[in-house]
């Protein structure tokens, strides 16, 4: 995995932002707990030992160096490794009551339960931008048009994408510029009404304001969807996470989860010194 | 990072492509010659293959007119030159093929790239890959003595009792026709399909696939609605490859499909197509016949040159919807 | 055992005859493939033609040659017999083998041929004279009548051709093959009283013929037209009309054979020698035009042999070689010559030396005799591979055409004896 442009040049040394709900909140039950999570392909771990809660309704940033298994911990949530025959995640995954790997839940509905976006956008290309918005729908066999048309404005208006694309529905995914793209894909994954979205590294191939503007899309969209994201970015991670998880690459070049906790406790007050380390910027 | 470097490339790369109407620099102009002369040798072969074989027809136009596309009935022996029953039999078994081949090699395309374990990948490529090795007399006589009369006796009685009886399965059964003919070909056009569709699906970006499943996407539909038509444009070469050598396979449809040129009633008829008549007859002929077969040639030529570029139409305006 | 081993050769030739000849005539380039193996430096001649020979000559050459201390020999390739007429205009080889003279058809000396080439050029000889057998595949009726093989005779053969006739048990069909027939006993007022009926299965006849130009063809419709002609309206050529939409078309005498071995119901015309070789089914007994029921073997083709008129020449062309319908008691009524074409003078082809041109003409001399030089002759080759030995004063006429095969202008320069 190579660096990302902001890693090399933090353009954007802002203090990180505390909204106000960086508590853990004990009120509601988790979206999701990891317990003793591993991830490994063809028998070498790749990530081991990841036991932490998300919160419904907040964001949670996965951080740490390349090779900490950030992503491979996000894509073992949705069930992605499923394709890759070497792989094997071991521990458990709850989505609220229900094991995902435990076989109750087929993976097509855990995915639609649970929704992704990419590192690049990844609009189909050869769908118009309406298609795509609504190919989530589809697959899960909806057909009705007004359901979709529905389902297509409200994802667009809240992918903050309706504005600019109302007029053009039937044009081209890719003709949308790189920021435009990605906001498609959110609201592509938005429209299926997902409980959880997962983020990897959502702005790492876009310029700073497209970044600026997904930024303030997820913080918009935590009400209505629990977000895991994982990035690179640290001021991201200080900006737009509330907790925030930690990992870093052992000895055995296997990710670990060094520690977990609400952003602000992490970027102002680690308990782990290799978490200070890495924030202010020792290695990594 | 790397991206970066790589894209850089490409643009060096197709700037130097494409830049060609500049004068070339100094040390570029041997390169520069020699792929010009390269083209116009091409290009004088061409015009010069057509008008031979124009030339070679030349008096079958003048004696006979349209009638060689409209007539019914070729018959070397009364002089009758009419190629229309050619005609259909090459379209016609050229249009099964392809319905039959087309959604094997497909199928056998997504198997190989996403259903094959890894070690399974190799062999049964190869497998498909030696089924384009194989001599077309071989493939002519595979289904002269091997698939005639399992026709005969198993196929063709089971496709008639399915309709009943009625089109496009009516009529006398033995084995030898245009059904036949358009298996032998479906098989022989099975590996070009495949080789060329398994590159373009494998070259659908790992991203799609993820981004579909990632939505609730089955792998099926996966597979259908964004793999499938992301390759589409690659696709619609391989089915155009197909064509092109099921229109002008010759001996093995000589060798399966009866060679009693008729106009077809149905897939069990037998028939003759363009190249299968020119095979056959070529070697006995003369004279009239010799100019009747040289219209056959252009014909067929003609029916190959508008499926090659119905296609680059269909794909380009394919293309044209994304950049 | 001898014969086993020629069966199997033969088979073999005749494979490698369909695929070379299916292979080159896909070409444009017909000839090149064939002069690359057979015209080689050194070989003593070339020849190809009619696929009615192939097992004749690709016997006689390598006897002939081999008993002359000749080794470089070179293998007759059946590409057809127009094929052949062409090749040897073209001087592709010095032999040209064709069932029908040079000169009948209308596409003779046209495309293809050498330009300004003509009859008068040539010098034709018969060299066999064959049978051509009709095949039908009745699996049934075999087992059924093992005894009894189908019986048919000129009408009902032009009918089934002009595809008139379309089922087996057509009642002219049935009406010349009472032995065929299913007898049922009833007791009728205390009576027995035993009743036929016609066995020959009411299914579809498919009608197998040669798709590509063929002297069998000729031989074939020559007999049809000849004998019947109100019915069999299309005048003897070597393009084989397709008879109706059930009928099969198929390439060479290999082909019919085996297209009429793979389909139930078919029948198909072939030169005998393939009957006798390698294929499994029974050939129909023809009514001949003595009123004879005739089964086709060497001695019911060569029964009229004494009867035909010896053929005349012309010019270069060759007339009153008809050979079908003899009347002779027990005489196969399907039967014709296959000829040799040379050039009269062989010089002409240069790059042909006189030596060359020796071996020719003596082969050539050789073969049409079944006994030379009190050795055994070409012909008793032929008549161990089906065909029928010609006839003493056919011989005499073929050796008195070889002897005006000339060299520089000199004829008989090879000094063959009398």
């Amino acid at each position: 995995m190579s660096m990302t442009q902001d890693e090399l040049n933090p353009t954007r040394d802002t203090e990180p932002i505390t909204n106000g709900q960086s508590a853990v909140s004990t009120l509601t039950p988790p979206a999701m707990r990891l317990e003793n999570v591993s991830v490994s392909f063809n028998g070498r771990t790749a990530v081991r030992d990841c036991t932490f809660n998300v919160a419904s309704n907040r964001v949670t940033s996965l951080i740490g160096p390349s090779g900490s298994g950030k992503t491979t911990l996000l894509r073992s949530l949705n069930r992605l490794h499923d394709l890759t025959r070497s792989a094997k995640v071991e521990g458990k995954i709850m989505l609220g009551d229900i094991d995902i790997y435990g076989g109750s839940l087929p993976p097509t509905l855990l995915r639609s339960r649970i929704g992704m976006v990419f590192q690049r956008p990844n609009p189909f290309p050869t769908m118009s931008i309406y298609d795509n918005v609504v190919s989530g729908l589809r697959f899960n066999g909806i057909k009705k048009k007004a359901l979709l048309d529905e389902a297509a404005e409200s994802a667009l208006i809240s992918a903050a994408l309706w504005d600019s694309v109302s007029s053009r529905l039937k044009a081209h995914g890719s003709t949308l510029s790189g920021g435009e793209q990605q906001r498609l894909c959110i609201a592509r994954a938005l429209a299926v009404e997902p409980e959880i979205l997962l983020m990897d590294e959502p702005t790492s191939s876009l310029d700073p304001i497209s970044t600026q503007r997904i930024e303030e899309l997820m913080v918009e969209l935590k009400n209505r969807v629990t977000i895991i994201i994982v990035t690179h970015n640290m001021q991201q991670a200080a900006r737009v996470s509330d907790d925030c998880a930690f990992l870093l690459m052992g000895e055995d070049r296997a990710g670990e989860l060094i520690e977990f906790g609400p952003t602000t406790k992490i970027f102002n007050d680690p308990s782990d010194p290799r978490t200070l380390d890495y924030i202010q910027g020792r290695f990594g | 990072m790397t991206e970066e470097s790589s894209s850089t490339k490409t643009r060096l790369l197709s700037r130097g492509l494409t830049g060609g109407i500049h004068p070339p620099v100094k040390s570029d102009l041997g390169y520069w010659l020699s792929i010009r002369a390269g083209a116009l040798i091409f290009g004088a072969a061409i015009v010069l293959f057509v008008w031979s074989i124009l030339h070679q027809s030349l008096s079958a136009w003048t004696s006979h007119g349209i009638h060689i596309l409209t007539g019914t009935v070729w018959s070397p022996s009364t002089s009758n030159y009419g190629a229309l029953p050619l005609i259909l039999a090459t379209l016609i078994t050229t249009a099964v093929a392809l319905l039959v081949a087309v959604p094997i090699g497909l199928g056998t395309s997504l198997t190989i790239i996403f259903f094959l374990p890894q070690r399974l990948k190799t062999p049964i490529t190869s497998l498909v890959e030696l089924l384009a090795a194989v001599p077309s007399v071989v493939y002519g006589l595979w289904g002269l003595f091997v698939l005639v009369p399992w026709m005969n006796t198993t196929i063709e009685p089971k496709l008639a009792s399915i309709t009943g009886g009625g089109f496009p399965f009516n009529g006398a059964t033995n084995g030898f026709g245009l059904l036949l003919a358009s298996i032998v070909l479906s098989v022989m056009i099975l590996p070009t399909i495949v080789a060329i569709s398994r590159d373009v699906i494998a070259a659908v970006p790992h991203e799609q696939i993820e981004g579909a499943l990632s939505l609730g996407a089955t792998k099926s539909q996966t597979l259908l609605k964004v793999v499938l038509p992301e390759a589409r444009t690659g696709i619609f070469g391989a089915i155009t490859l197909g064509a092109g050598r099921a229109l002008g396979e010759t001996i093995a449809v000589a060798m399966v499909i009866g060679s009693n040129p008729q106009i077809p009633k149905s897939l069990f008829s037998t028939g003759a197509t363009l190249s299968s008549t020119i095979a056959t007859e070529f070697g006995e002929a003369s004279g009239a016949q010799l100019a009747a077969l040289g219209a056959l040639a252009l014909i067929l030529m003609v029916i190959t040159a508008s499926v090659n570029a119905g296609a680059r139409t269909l794909t380009r305006r394919a293309l044209r919807g994304h950049a | 055992m001898k014969k086993t081993l020629r069966g199997t050769l033969a088979v073999t030739f005749a494979a490698g005859a369909l695929l070379s000849t299916l292979a080159v005539s896909a070409g444009a380039s017909i000839t090149s493939d064939i002069s690359l193996t057979s015209a080689q430096q050194g070989v003593s001649f070339s020849s190809d033609g009619s696929s009615f020979d192939e097992p004749f000559f690709n016997s006689a050459i390598p006897v002939y040659l081999t008993e002359s201390g000749n080794t470089k020999v070179g293998l007759y390739n059946p590409v057809g017999s127009t094929q052949g007429k062409k090749d040897v205009s073209n001087d592709v080889v010095q032999l040209g083998a064709s069932d029908v003279p040079l000169g009948q058809v209308s596409s003779d000396f046209g495309s293809g041929f050498a330009s300004g080439d003509k009859l008068s050029n040539y010098v034709q000889v018969p060299v066999v004279f064959g049978g051509v057998a009709l095949m039908y595949n009745l699996p049934s009726i075999t087992k059924k009548f093992p005894k009894y093989p189908v019986i048919l005779n000129a009408s009902t053969l032009a009918g089934i051709y002009a595809g008139k006739i379309t089922t087996w048990n057509s009642p002219s069909i049935c009406a010349l093959n009472p032995r065929i027939v299913t007898t049922t006993t009833k007791k009728v007022n205390g009576k027995k009283k035993t009743t036929s009926k016609c066995a020959l299965p009411s299914t579809t006849i498919v009608p197998v013929y040669r798709a590509d130009g063929s002297g069998t063809s000729y031989i074939f419709m020559d007999y049809l037209h000849t004998t019947d002609p109100s019915v069999y309206t299309t005048s003897p050529s070597t393009t084989f009309p397709s008879p109706n939409s059930n009928s099969l078309g198929a390439q060479k005498n290999f082909g019919v054979a085996n297209t009429t071995e793979t389909t139930p119901n078919s029948i198909g015309y072939v030169e005998y020698s393939y009957v006798l070789q390698q294929h499994t089914l029974p050939a129909a007994r023809i009514v001949n035009a003595a009123k004879q029921t005739v089964t086709i073997s060497s001695k019911s083709i060569s029964a009229d042999l004494n009867n035909i008129p010896t053929p005349s020449e012309t010019n270069g062309a060759v007339s009153n070689f008809s050979a079908v319908n003899g009347s002779s008691a027990g005489a196969y009524p399907i039967a014709g010559f296959s000829w040799a074409i040379v050039r009269a003078d062989l010089s002409t082809d240069s790059g042909f030396s006189q030596d060359q041109a020796t071996v020719l003409v003596k082969f050539l001399d050789w073969a049409v005799q079944s006994t030379s030089s009190g050795k055994s002759g070409g012909q008793n080759i032929a008549a161990e591979e089906g065909y029928v030995p010609l006839p003493s004063k056919v011989v005499a006429w073929a050796r008195n055409e070889i002897q005006t095969i000339k060299y520089n202008g000199n004829a008989n320069f090879a000094n063959l004896g009398s």
